[in-house]
């Protein structure tokens, strides 16, 4: 059968990158060009500074992958880009180049939820099995979802109010610690322990989470301390604060697999880089007989490759957009 | 030659094809909210009306500034990307040097866009848009206590003080930059004219 290559774009954030992915699974060639360090100078992504990144890099990014690939347009059957949800001013100029190549080459433009694309970065480690639960925690996402096949996503919870990374770079922040708060965080976190009183947040019978009580209770724990003149033990908070994350995630994602009969577990976005939370899942998936799936490192935080494998997919059941494909800043996972 | 001109940065969407400077097509529809949905479906209506494709075009002239930062950035991403994928020549123009097209006066011509918080985007042309004063990024009272007094100001925006409605010549602007040498399309970027708040505040507290 011939073979079908999908050329991706993402730049829903402060990572421009394009891809090319050979039938879904394969990787032909990525790149990442990445701002992060321009936005930590201002504690977090400055939405205008994004836009303006992106479109100095754009043409550079589709240029370098082709060349890396050793490839052209004329060998791309799709091309797949990431809609929404993310920053509308970043959004839009990875929608208009798609959509200028797709007019150019008269090549089928497939549009890519941007939650789809961190879910489908595990058919790049293997062939996703379903029915399967995701996790999908990231700086904008803490979500629960059973997928009964491919490209059926039928959300069971998700967080009310902060997403889980955004939770951890505010806490950073109150910490006097470097944006992004989750690797650095991670880090302290081996070299503390659990001695601060934290509560689980959300600790009921649903599957949604809330992250914004247990961010308020690390401000307020930090602000009573500094005014009693205490000094606080950053590495102890850490810990105290990723366990506590942890076991709220784990607790839920556990309980959801169980009732759904499911034992495939994906997880994905940014946070499933956090290698104390893999290495929980992995215990408890161990624990009870469940597969576990989680994304290679580099395919944790934003990049095209994802948005390739889930536009294969997209591509294969017909989903199309026209030129008028309009970039979403919010929009739910369908 | 044929040239594609491309204009998403202020006031209106528009797109013209021309040869040397003669129009062949030109659509010019008020910008609204809706500009990143229209555009291409505009761009290809005009390929289609006269029996174009992009490839046959040589250049394309695109505005890159000052005006919306979103709507200049649009049009800037889809001729950049069409330059470098088709490897066409590529002219940025500015906006204001746009709004003074206008044929109808022998004075200078301050064209003006309002930037708020009393401050404007301003450039001064003389008849056939030779630059008197380079765009800038400045208070609107500065900019008009340094005007000679027979100069006539434009915009699409109301001020307290009378302007004229640009009355946009493409043609004069083409033929203006018809001997330009193209740039790399990957530096081709938008002229915002100004930083972001965020740099600006950076700066600021670090003195």
């Amino acid at each position: 059968m011939k073979d079908t290559y999908i050329f991706a774009i993402e730049s829903s954030c402060d990572e421009t990158s394009a891809s090319i992915i050979k039938n879904g699974n394969v990787e032909v060639a990525t790149v990442v060009l990445s701002q992060m360090d321009i936005h930590a100078l201002y504690g977090g992504v400055v939405p205008e500074i994004a836009s303006r990144h992106h479109i100095e890099n754009v043409t550079m990014v589709l240029e370098e992958v082709f060349r890396k690939a050793e490839m052209t347009m004329e060998d791309i059957d799709a091309i797949a880009v990431t809609y929404g949800p993310g920053l509308i001013g970043s959004l839009l100029i990875g929608v208009q180049a798609a959509k200028t190549l797709s007019y150019i080459y008269n090549r089928p433009l497939v549009p890519v939820h941007h939650i789809a694309g961190h879910i489908y970065a595990n058919n790049l480690v293997k062939p996703m099995k379903f029915p399967l639960i995701a996790l999908v925690v990231s700086g904008g996402h803490t979500e629960l979802i059973y997928m009964k096949e491919d490209y059926s996503f039928e959300k069971i919870g998700g967080t009310l109010d902060d997403a889980v990374g955004e939770a951890y770079d505010k806490v950073a922040r109150v910490l006097n610690l470097p944006y992004p708060g989750g690797p650095i965080i991670e880090k302290l976190s081996l070299e503390g322990k659990d001695t601060y009183d934290l509560p689980i947040p959300l600790d009921d019978n649903s599957y949604h989470f809330s992250f914004s009580g247990l961010k308020s209770a690390v401000i307020n724990l930090v602000h009573n301390e500094e005014q009693r003149g205490n000094k606080i033990r950053t590495a102890d908070l850490a810990t105290t604060f990723q366990n506590r994350c942890v076991e709220v995630l784990t607790k839920k994602t556990m309980r959801a697999l169980k009732e759904y009969h499911v034992n495939h577990l994906i997880i994905a976005g940014g946070v499933s880089a956090n290698q104390i939370l893999r290495n929980r899942f992995q215990e408890l998936c161990l624990e009870n007989n469940v597969e576990l799936t989680v994304p290679q490192m580099k395919y944790c935080t934003d990049n095209a490759a994802m948005i390739g494998a889930a536009g294969y997919f997209a591509y294969k059941l017909g989903r199309r957009a026209d030129l008028n494909l309009c970039a979403k800043a919010t929009d739910s996972l369908k | 030659m044929i040239s594609l001109f491309l204009d998403t940065a202020y006031h209106n969407m528009i797109v013209g094809i021309y040869k040397d400077t003669e129009e062949l097509y030109l659509s010019i529809e008020e910008n609204d909210n809706r500009l990143s949905e229209k555009l291409l479906p505009a761009i290809k209506r005009a390929f289609d009306c006269t029996n174009l494709l992009l490839s046959n075009i040589d250049r394309i002239y695109v505005v890159n500034g000052p005006g919306s930062f979103t709507g200049v950035r649009m049009g800037c991403t889809v001729a950049k990307t069409i330059a470098w994928s088709l490897e066409k020549e590529i002219i940025p123009i500015s906006e204001l040097e746009l709004l003074a097209s206008t044929e109808t006066t022998q004075n200078n011509k301050l064209a003006l866009i309002d930037a708020r918080r009393d401050c404007v985007y301003a450039g001064v042309y003389n008849q056939e848009l030779g630059v008197i004063k380079e765009d800038c990024y400045t208070l609107l009272e500065t900019i008009l206590s340094n005007m000679e007094e027979d100069t006539v100001m434009i915009s699409y925006d109301s001020f307290d003080f009378e302007t004229m409605i640009p009355k946009i010549n493409i043609p004069l602007v083409i033929e203006k930059h018809k001997f330009d040498h193209s740039i790399d399309p990957h530096l081709l970027n938008p002229n915002y004219l100004k930083r972001t708040e965020a740099e600006e505040k950076h700066d600021s507290t670090r003195g």
